[in-house]
């Protein structure tokens, strides 16, 4: 029980105002609370986990094995810029992680990719960024150099 | 676009997906559906939506949107205007494709 209130009390501190108590039945109420909580939590964590790393993607599958056609063409694609040093999870290990994400970015699909914490879009944004040039230059504002930059010149 | 090579695994969470999803699926959520949605809520000229259900995760939707509210805003931006719009049907749908072009791009794409 102690364990409960503590967990309630960081909720409520937190600021979240649907944590509120109400008027049902003792047992429901603090399990809403706990679920609360850790929704709460996972927003911040989020948070936290697309600015630890300059590129962040939220996929089916993992890069050595995408689960899914949109997920796998993220990867190739990012393989294409020679990108191959990126925070990759797997929404298909984390049901809550897969609700989360969604929600973190009012965005309603998977895959997700993060550049320097800042949603960038899903595989169609990814793919007409590629294709219209604006991915080499997104990835120079982070400090990356394109492999398809190296590309175009052994073919010139 | 880039195929995506079929695993084994991938393919049964591929039919794992789809079964789920015909359970939960909302009869509604037609091409028809969509397209009458998106000329009258983003005022679209130009709607193409393909299903592409069969071959892909699940039961699944590529559009073309061309509407003049997509002038002078950038594609994150006109991307969240569709999701936004056919919100309630993403909720159904597993997997959405789109593109979002204004009148003038649409144009300058067709005469090329």
């Amino acid at each position: 029980m102690n364990n409960l209130f503590r967990s309630a009390a960081r909720c409520l501190r937190s600021g979240s105002a649907v944590c509120v108590p109400r008027q049902t039945d003792g047992r429901s109420q603090w399990a809403s609370v706990r679920l609360l909580c850790s929704a709460v939590d996972l927003q911040k964590n989020l948070g936290e986990m697309v600015k630890k790393d300059k590129v962040v993607v939220f996929m089916k599958g993992t890069p050595a094995q995408p689960m899914c056609g949109f997920s796998n063409a993220v990867v190739q694609i990012l393989r294409m810029h020679g990108v191959d040093n990126y925070a990759a999870y797997n929404v298909l290990e984390d049901q809550d992680l897969r609700q989360g994400v969604k929600d973190f970015s009012n965005w309603p699909t998977i895959p997700q990719v993060y550049f320097n914490g800042e949603f960038v879009g899903g595989c169609d944004i990814l793919l007409q960024m590629h294709q219209n040039g604006d991915l080499v230059e997104e990835l120079k504002k982070l400090g990356i150099r394109s492999a398809v930059l190296d590309a175009e010149k052994e073919s010139k | 676009m880039i195929s995506a090579p079929m695993t084994e695994a991938s393919r049964t969470s591929a039919q794992s997906l789809r079964s789920d999803s015909i359970t939960a699926f909302d009869m509604s959520v037609t091409a028809d559906h969509i397209r009458d949605r998106l000329i009258k809520e983003l005022a679209a000229v130009h709607v193409e939506v393909e299903d592409t259900s069969p071959n892909r995760c699940a039961a699944s939707f590529k559009v073309l949107v061309v509407s003049p509210q997509f002038e002078n805003k950038p594609l994150l931006q006109r991307h969240r205007m569709v999701n936004t719009c056919l919100a309630e049907e993403l909720k159904e749908i597993h997997a959405f494709e789109q593109k979002t072009l204004t009148p003038e791009q649409w144009k300058k794409q067709n005469s090329q």
